[in-house]
């Protein structure tokens, strides 16, 4: 049983990140495509009223300062806060934010416990009543960041289905992949929150855990807590078929689309990718375009239809 | 494409009654029209002022005149323009003109 | 009574997926809360026979159903063709990321619901979400193109059943968004789906040649053919500068010669070529303003160089392309040092933004907005202004275009703050602004019952916007001024103020922006707004 876990949990952790890594990878590697900014961009100097540098005469011979750590900021900000949420559908955000930070919580706890187990095989004591303060320390966070993704994504996972349902809206919209979902991630949650709260009040089983994990020793734990382990490898493995890459990439979407600003001045390496993609041949077939030509080559041929044969 | 019979003459119009063919257009079309439109009785000198007025620009340059050139040139005003084609220079003088419908952002 | 709605209801053929009921528009303050108006004209049956309207009653593209099986089977297969190559890198390289991003990412919370004008003010007809295109367009993929295992279809509830009517009912749909992008500016996951709309057009276009007439073949088809889409030939713009002059000499005593055709001149200035036929007032006052701060500027008369309009950017990638690269090529061929763009919308985000990543090479000419030009002349002090004669209420509106999607928020308002004692906000304005209903092709989308839809359905809210910013002086006697610096959107102002009949109950004048500065000029003698010309 004990190595059974052992190897379940690093094929989780590796598929979540491989397969998080494609998906990323993927993401990124789609061409560059045609500006479609949208107001306000963050990293602008006046983008508290969503200003842009065309706010100036002759824009492109002045300084366009661009404030990275605030967009930065403010695109990470919304990960642990969902303003617009907040500020749109507050029942909804009532319910999704405790599920998000379901997810935030339990994989920092994870980590924190792979940290911890670290500083064990070094040494540390990680009790209530350690000695060394760094051990309280670990003890505490351990226990906080544990209950709360226990706490938090039980509520959320129960409220989320409920909102879904009472809302006309949201209920056409919703799929059965949803509520398998949240009824899914409820066992998750509710399992560590059971085995928290009736067997192990102290966490100490996930500290033994993951010390069996980096030292290669099977550990033994209560089945209870075997099986919120289990659960939550199946968990990991799951993720990536979700739509939660959403974390990354509405970010990544905030950078390359809609704070994309970046004028094509000549001579700059834009204009070398442009060129290139307007190389590349076309294959529509409504009659004013050019089935076969380039990019180049459609767009400075007038496509008049009476220039071109009818071919249906 | 819709027809539309004008004094007993068949035309081929768009879907708002603006005639297709510029070239089919006689003066009996705009009479016709002119029952159609609301207007009554016979079209008068000042109605024909107008149409051929609209007309020759259209042959000369290809599109409607301006509203204001309009008025500036048959010395009506827009007033006088709405009491003698009730629907308006563009949905009405124009239509009895035989024009396609104005396009582009106009 | 709002039915309970279902998607299967697109794939149903016969009947209207939707019945818009007026008692169910978003309501409007008095005196405009009573509609005497028959909200939306059907169809005459002749019509129903030729055009498509199965989805709410309404045309845009109204799209002729097939004759036989066959066709419509050859219809479904060529439309899925273009699905497919609107995710190749070949073919549609251009908004390839933010399609999939959208596609791929969308939580499907309903955030963007209730920011979207048109699903608001049509009281809420679940066919208008913004969502709804997108569900439909997944569903496709799903079903269509990834070919998904039937039982993972209906675990992700992504079956569609396609037939011709879908599809004809989709073409509609992607019609009944103005592309204002509200939705996206309010998605936390930064999906758009404004551009999925978009996207759908063009499949229509690119691959079934199938677009509204008014946008392509009258659109931007003409414009590449005659040099403007308003069929405005060289020689009739001539004409119309002269009768300028001469109105600009009449109201201003002034003796200006408009440069056109100007080699090496600093600007070359593209109007939407609108303004010439429908507001010469507008290209008037530029002249005015222009010639007073002593700039160096032309107009040209060369093939889309006197017309700034872009419908490309509303539904064809090559449309788009070929008018933006025709409007660099006139004024390279003038030499200018850069060019300026008028008060249109969808020209500046068009020209400006939009076609930054198509022209490369010596087709890469600087292109800016007039309003900065415009906020310099006004604050800097060379001309005098006496804004007591702009002594009457005037509200802002912001285009789409310009505010939300390229951020100029601040110049057109620093104007207006300097020039009009009685400027007030619309709520919510700048990049939160509304739609004025017409964005996207719908202003000038003007057949069938299209127009009833557009006053009735997606101005409503801007409607809305402009008589509460009015309310302290509601009544026609005082006269008041709506300043849109976008040609389109005035079209949507006069079609609208005329359809609620604006100026008889509320005394409301919409106009440009420079029209406001000319009429604050301290120098001229008579007022340069001319009220009678509502
Ligand atoms: S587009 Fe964005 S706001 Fe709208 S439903 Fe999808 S995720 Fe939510
Ligand atoms: S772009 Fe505007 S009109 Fe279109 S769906 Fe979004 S909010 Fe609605
Ligand atoms: S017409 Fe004007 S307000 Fe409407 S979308 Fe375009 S720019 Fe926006």
């Amino acid at each position: 049983m004990g190595t059974l876990i052992i190897v379940l949990t690093y094929i989780a952790y590796v598929f979540i990140v491989v397969v998080y890594t494609i998906k990323i990878v993927a993401w990124l590697k789609l061409p560059p495509h045609i500006r479609w900014d949208l107001y306000p961009v963050i990293h602008e100097e006046n983008y508290r009223y969503g200003g842009s540098y065309y706010e100036q005469p002759e824009w492109w011979t002045k300084p366009r300062p661009r404030n990275t750590w605030r967009s930065l900021f403010y695109s990470l900000k919304d990960n642990f806060y969902m303003g617009e949420y907040f500020n749109r559908n507050r029942t909804y955000w009532l319910c999704l934010l405790p599920w998000h930070l379901g997810f935030i919580f339990i994989i920092t706890f994870h980590i924190l416990c792979f940290f911890a187990a670290v500083t064990m095989v070094g040494g540390l004591e990680i009790t209530a009543g350690s000695p060394q303060l760094l051990g309280k320390g670990f003890y505490y966070l351990l226990l906080l960041t544990g209950g709360v993704a226990f706490v938090a994504g039980t509520f959320g996972s129960i409220g989320m289905p409920i909102v879904r349902l009472a809302d006309r809206g949201l209920r056409t919209y919703s799929m059965p992949m949803n509520f398998f979902n949240y009824f899914f991630f409820l066992v998750v949650y509710g399992s560590g929150l059971f085995a928290w709260l009736m067997l192990d009040p102290t966490l100490e089983e996930y500290r033994a855990y993951w010390l069996g994990l980096i030292t290669l020793t099977p550990p033994e734990l209560h089945p209870l807590t075997v099986l919120h382990i289990v659960l939550f490898d199946i968990f990991l493995i799951y993720l990536p078929f979700t739509r939660s890459t959403h974390y990354i990439t509405r970010i990544l979407a905030y950078y390359f689309i809609r704070w994309d600003d970046e004028p094509n001045l000549p001579g700059g390496k834009m204009e070398k990718q442009i060129a290139s993609l307007l190389e590349r041949k076309v294959s529509w077939e409504g009659k004013h375009i050019p089935s076969g030509k380039s990019w180049a080559e459609a767009a400075t041929e007038s496509g008049l239809p009476e220039t071109k044969k009818d071919t249906p | 494409m819709p027809q539309l019979e004008v004094g007993g003459k068949s035309y081929e119009v768009d879907e708002d009654g603006f005639l297709q063919e510029l070239d089919k257009w006689g003066r009996d079309f705009a009479q016709g029209y002119a029952t159609i439109e609301g207007i009554e009785g016979e079209l008068t000198e000042e109605h024909w002022k107008l149409i051929d007025y609209i007309r020759e620009y259209y042959a000369q340059f290809g599109i409607a005149p301006m509203i204001r050139k309009m008025c500036k040139d048959t010395g009506f005003d827009l007033k006088k323009i709405y009491t003698l084609f009730p629907s308006g220079p563009a949905k009405g003088a124009c239509k009895l003109a035989g024009l396609s419908k104005p396009t582009g952002c106009v | 009574m709002k039915k309970n709605f279902h998607i299967d209801d697109f794939t149903h053929p016969g009947g209207q997926v939707t019945e818009l009921d007026p008692a169910e528009l978003s309501p409007l303050p008095p005196p405009y809360d009573k509609r005497e108006k028959p909200p939306i004209r059907k169809l005459t049956d002749e019509q129903s026979t030729r055009m498509d309207a199965s989805l709410d009653g309404v045309v845009a593209i109204g799209l002729t159903p097939p004759k036989s099986p066959e066709e419509e089977k050859a219809f479904i297969d060529k439309f899925l063709a273009g699905i497919e190559k609107l995710f190749s890198t070949d073919d549609n390289w251009t908004f390839l990321q933010p399609l999939v991003h959208t596609l791929e990412y969308c939580v499907k919370c309903q955030i963007c619901s209730d920011a979207c004008p048109v699903y608001v003010s049509s009281g809420r007809q679940d066919i208008y979400r913004p969502t709804m295109r997108p569900e439909l367009f997944r569903r496709i993929v799903s079903t269509y193109i990834k070919k998904e295992h039937p039982l993972l279809r209906k675990i992700k509830d992504s079956d569609i059943d396609l037939n011709w009517q879908t599809l004809a009912r989709l073409g509609e749909l992607a019609y009944r968004c103005t592309l204002c992008r509200r939705c996206a500016q309010v998605c936390p996951l930064s999906c758009d789906n404004a551009l999925i709309s978009r996207e759908i057009r063009k499949v229509f276009s690119q691959q079934m040649g199938i677009a509204p007439k008014e946008i392509h073949e009258k659109g931007s088809v003409q414009q590449l053919r005659v040099g403007s889409s308003t069929g405005m030939t060289p020689a009739a713009l001539r004409n119309i500068l002269e009768f300028a002059e001469e109105e600009i000499e009449e109201k201003t005593g002034r003796k200006i010669k408009i440069p056109v055709d100007k080699k090496g001149a600093d600007i070359l200035l593209i109007h939407n070529a609108g303004e010439f036929i429908a507001w010469p007032e507008n290209l008037e006052a530029f002249a005015i303003i222009l010639d007073a701060a002593g700039v160096d500027w032309t107009l040209s008369t060369e093939i889309a160089g006197y017309d700034s309009v872009n419908y490309g950017v509303w539904y064809d990638d090559f449309q788009f392309a070929r008018v933006a690269i025709r409007q660099s090529q006139a004024a390279r061929a003038l030499g200018v040092r850069k060019i300026s763009l008028g008060e249109c919308g969808h020209a500046h985000k068009a020209g400006i933004v939009v076609a930054d990543r198509v022209l490369v090479g010596d087709l890469i000419i600087p292109r800016e907005s007039s309003l900065p030009l415009l906020e310099e002349i006004v604050l800097s002090g060379r001309i005098k202004f006496d804004p007591s004669r702009n002594h009457f209420p005037v509200t802002l509106h912001d285009p789409c275009n310009m505010v939300r999607l390229m951020g100029i928020v601040e110049p057109q308002r620093r104007i207006l703050r300097k020039i009009c004692p009685q400027f007030r906000e619309m709520t919510p304005h700048g990049v939160e602004n509304y739609c004025c209903g017409g964005g996207s092709g719908f202003a000038i989308t003007q057949s069938t019952n299209f127009p009833d839809w557009r006053n009735s359905v997606s101005g409503r809210m801007k409607m809305k916007q402009i008589l509460e910013a009015f309310q302290d002086a509601p009544g026609p006697e005082v006269k008041k001024y709506v300043c849109a610096p976008c040609s389109n959107c005035k079209g949507q102002f006069r079609d609208m103020f005329e359809y609620y009949d604006v100026w008889e109950k509320s005394g409301i004048l919409y106009g440009g922006l420079v029209e406001l500065i000319v009429n604050a000029m301290a120098d001229l003698k008579k007022p340069f707004i001319q009220w009678e010309w509502h």
